[in-house]
C-alpha cells in the first residue's frame, strides 16, 4: 500500500470512529441501565432462596419450577390472552385515528397529534384511579345507566375483573401505539393513495393493499410495544382486576416483595421475557401475512 | 358481639383522628424529614449527647417519633432521616441492602427478622423504660428467637378487628367462617397476604396455627380459597378499603383499623367494627429494632427509650389512637384514644394476643413452613 493511501484509509478510519461517537452516551446509557441489571438479574434466576438468604449455589431449579407449575402457567396464559386482546383493540383505534388524522385532516394533523401525545403527560396512576370512579358501582358509567333506567342495579362487573383491566390498558396504550403508526405514515405519500382511487380503488381497498402494507413496520412496532406493556404491568391488574385478575407482573413482584424469593423472581420475568419475545414474534407473523 | 370497648369512641375518632390530622401528621413528618435530606442529613446542630448524629429510621411514618421527639432531637444533636416503605416484606429486603439505624418493625416479623440475622439482639439494660413496659409485650414470644434473645422494643399497639358497612352489613358476623357463605360473594376485600387468612381460619379449626401440619394447610388452603373467591379486591392500605367501602365497592374489610371509621365518617358514610372469634383478642404491634448494621447504635438506643418513656409514648398513643406500651402513659393519654382492652396487655398469661402468626422458615417433621404458605397462598391467587 502506498502511503497515500494509508493516510487516506486511515482519515476513513478516524472518520468512521469520529461520526460513531455521538452514540456512545446512548451505548453506556444501555450497559450500565438495561443490560447491566438483566444480567445480574439472569445470574439471580441461578441462585437458591433458604432461610430468608439467597444463595450461590448455581442450579436450573427455578427455571424447572417457573415451566412446571401449574398456577403460573394459568397467570401466564392469563397474561398473554388480556395483552393480545388489549393489543388488537389498540391497534383497531390507533390505525384508524392515525389514517384519518394523517389522509382526511392533513391541516391539522400535527394539532390533532399533538393532542394525542398530552394524554401521555398525565400521570399513570392518576388515571387508573380515574378509572376505578368511572366503572365503580357508584362510577359515572352505572349512575348514568341508573337514572334512564337501563339498569335497576349496579353492574358490579364493570369493575375489579379483566374487563376492567382491558379497558384501562386499551385506554393508556392507544396513544403510544399512535406514535410509531404516525411515523410510519409520513413515508406513505399521498399521492399514491390518489393514484388508487382515480384508478377506482375504494378507501378500505386503499388502506388494506396501499397503506397497510407500507405502514407495516410502524404497526409492528406499535403492536411490540403494546403487548410488551399490556403483559408486564401489575399496578392495573392490581388495582382494577378485583381478586382473581393477576397477571404475570403481579406474580412476579410478589416473589420480589413478599416472598423475597428473588431467585425464583428472577426466573419468572426471564421466562417471562421469552414468552413474550414468542408472542411478539407470531404476532409479527401474522401481521406480515395479514399486509400481503 | 364483643365486649371491647365500644363504639361510642366512634364519633370521637372521626374528631381525633380525622384524615386530615393524620395525614397532617404524616405529612409533616415527610415533609420535615424530606428537609432534613435535602440539607445533607449529617448537619451538625445545637452540641448535644450525640454531636450531630443522623439516625437512619425506616417505617410507617408517623410512627418514627418525628413530632414526639423533636424537643429531644434538638437536645441532643440528633436528626432523624425517615425511610417510608410499600410492604414489611420491602423493609426487610432494605434492611439486607441498605444501612439503618432503626426499624419499625411488625409483630409477625420480628423473630423471623432475628433468625434472618438482619436485626440486632437488644441489651435490655441499656432502656431505663424497659420495666414498666406492660407485662404481656415485654414477655411476648413474638419480640424472642428460641433462645431467648429480645429483637425489638414494643412502640405502639391495637386490636385487629374487621371493619363493615352497618348499612348494607345488619349483623357482623361472628366467625371468620361465616365469610365463606356464597352470600357474601363479591362483598369483601382484604390483604394480599396469607398469614391473617391462613391463621384465622386455622384457628378457626382449632389448628395449632402457625405451627400447622402440611396435611392441615392443605384443608386450610381449601378454605381459603373458598374466602378469596367472595373477595371483590385485595387492597393495599387501610385507605384504599375504607374507599371501597364509602363508594360501595365491598361491605366488609378483613384485617381493619378502628381509625378507619374516622376516615369514613370524613366522606360522609358510617362504618363499624368487630372482632371475630378466631382473633382472641390479638392484633398488631409494631416495635423499634436496631438493625445488625446500624452505625450509631448509641443513639439508637437512646431513642428507643424515649419512645417508650411515659410522656411520648402517651403522646405517640394519643397521636396514632393505638395502645401505650408504658403501664405509666395510660393515664396521660387522650382519653378518646382509650379504646383498647389493656387487659390484653397487663396479664401475661394471657394467651394468643401479639404471637407471631408467621410460620416457621424451616421445620422438622410434617410442620409447613413459610414456603409451604406462600406456596398456598400463590397457588389460590392463581385463580
Amino acid at each position: 500500500m502506498t502511503a497515500e493511501a494509508a493516510r487516506v484509509g486511515g482519515g476513513a478510519r478516524r472518520r468512521r470512529v469520529l461520526s460513531g461517537l455521538p452514540l456512545l452516551p446512548a451505548v453506556a446509557w444501555f450497559l450500565v441501565f438495561f443490560l447491566g441489571p438483566l444480567l445480574v438479574l439472569v445470574a439471580f434466576s441461578f441462585f437458591t432462596f433458604r432461610g430468608l438468604a439467597w444463595v450461590p449455589d448455581l442450579h436450573l431449579g427455578n427455571y424447572v419450577e417457573a415451566l412446571t407449575d401449574a398456577g403460573f402457567r394459568t397467570i401466564l396464559l392469563r397474561t398473554v390472552t388480556i395483552a393480545l386482546f388489549v393489543t388488537i383493540a389498540v391497534l383497531l383505534i390507533a390505525y384508524p385515528f392515525t389514517y384519518i388524522i394523517t389522509f382526511i385532516f392533513p391541516r391539522r394533523k400535527q394539532w390533532l397529534y399533538f393532542l394525542v401525545l398530552v394524554t401521555l403527560f398525565g400521570s399513570y396512576l392518576v388515571r387508573i384511579y380515574a378509572w376505578r370512579t368511572i366503572l365503580g358501582a357508584e362510577g359515572v358509567i352505572n349512575e348514568t345507566l341508573l337514572s334512564v333506567g337501563l339498569i335497576t342495579e349496579p353492574i358490579r362487573e364493570l369493575l375489579n375483573s379483566p374487563l376492567a383491566v382491558g379497558i384501562a390498558l386499551t385506554n393508556f396504550l392507544v396513544p403510544l401505539a399512535v406514535l410509531p403508526i404516525y411515523s410510519a405514515m409520513q413515508n406513505v405519500s399521498p399521492g399514491l393513495l390518489e393514484a388508487g382511487r382515480d384508478l377506482g380503488a375504494g378507501r378500505l381497498h386503499l388502506v388494506r393493499t396501499v397503506a397497510l402494507p407500507l405502514t407495516m413496520p410502524g404497526v409492528r412496532v406499535a403492536a411490540a410495544f403494546t403487548f410488551i406493556a399490556a403483559a408486564a404491568d401489575f399496578a392495573t391488574p392490581a388495582l382494577l382486576g378485583g381478586a382473581s385478575g393477576r397477571m404475570a407482573g403481579g406474580a412476579i413482584a410478589r416473589e420480589f416483595g413478599q416472598t423475597l424469593d428473588w431467585p425464583l423472581g428472577a426466573a419468572l420475568a426471564i421466562t417471562l421475557i421469552g414468552v413474550l419475545v414468542l408472542a411478539i414474534g407470531a404476532l409479527w407473523f401474522v401481521l406480515g401475512r395479514l399486509a400481503r | 358481639m364483643s365486649d371491647r370497648p365500644m363504639t361510642t369512641a366512634t364519633p370521637i375518632l372521626g374528631t381525633l383522628l380525622d384524615r386530615r390530622r393524620f395525614l397532617r401528621i404524616s405529612a409533616g413528618s415527610a415533609a420535615a424529614l424530606m428537609a432534613a435530606g435535602m440539607i445533607g442529613g449529617r448537619v451538625a446542630r445545637a452540641q448535644g449527647s450525640f454531636d450531630g448524629v443522623t439516625l437512619d429510621f425506616i417505617g410507617i411514618p408517623g410512627e418514627e417519633g418525628q413530632v414526639e421527639l423533636e424537643a429531644w432531637r434538638a437536645e441532643n444533636g440528633v436528626t432523624l432521616a425517615a425511610t417510608p416503605f410499600g410492604s414489611w416484606d420491602e423493609v426487610f429486603a432494605k434492611l439486607r441492602t441498605d444501612t439503618f439505624d432503626l426499624a419499625l418493625v411488625a409483630n409477625p416479623y420480628v423473630s423471623l427478622w432475628g433468625q434472618a440475622g438482619v436485626l440486632t439482639p437488644l441489651d435490655l439494660s441499656r432502656l431505663s423504660n424497659w420495666p414498666d413496659v406492660f407485662p404481656a409485650l415485654r414477655e411476648g414470644d413474638f419480640l424472642r428467637d428460641a433462645s431467648g434473645n429480645v429483637y425489638a422494643v414494643p412502640i405502639a399497639w391495637g386490636d385487629g378487628p374487621f371493619v363493615y358497612v352497618p348499612e348494607r352489613v345488619p349483623t357482623a358476623p361472628v366467625s371468620i367462617t361465616e365469610l365463606l357463605d356464597p352470600a357474601w360473594r363479591g362483598r369483601l376485600t382484604t390483604f394480599d397476604d396469607p398469614i391473617l387468612i391462613f391463621h384465622q381460619l386455622a384457628v378457626a379449626k382449632g389448628y395449632p396455627s402457625p405451627m400447622m401440619t402440611r396435611d392441615q394447610l392443605a384443608e386450610i388452603k381449601e378454605e381459603a380459597r373458598t374466602l378469596v373467591g367472595n373477595v371483590r379486591t385485595f387492597t393495599g392500605t387501610y385507605q384504599d378499603a375504607t374507599d371501597l367501602m364509602v363508594r360501595g365497592e365491598v361491605d366488609l374489610a378483613i384485617g381493619g383499623w378502628e381509625a378507619m371509621l374516622g376516615w369514613a365518617e370524613a366522606q360522609g358514610a358510617t362504618l363499624d367494627f368487630d372482632f371475630f372469634a378466631e382473633s382472641n383478642g390479638g392484633g398488631w404491634c409494631d416495635s423499634l429494632a436496631i438493625p445488625s448494621n446500624a452505625v450509631d447504635v448509641d443513639a439508637a438506643y437512646a431513642y428507643i427509650d424515649q419512645m417508650i418513656s411515659p410522656e411520648v409514648n402517651a403522646q405517640i398513643a394519643s397521636n396514632l389512637v393505638s395502645g401505650t406500651v408504658n403501664s405509666r402513659s395510660v393515664e396521660m393519654v387522650d382519653p378518646a384514644a382509650l379504646i383498647y382492652d389493656y387487659s390484653i396487655v397487663e396479664d401475661v398469661t394471657n394467651p394468643i394476643k401479639f404471637e407471631a402468626w408467621t410460620p416457621p422458615l424451616e421445620a422438622e417433621g410434617d410442620i409447613a413452613t413459610k414456603r409451604d404458605w406462600d406456596d398456598a397462598w400463590a397457588e389460590i391467587r392463581a385463580g
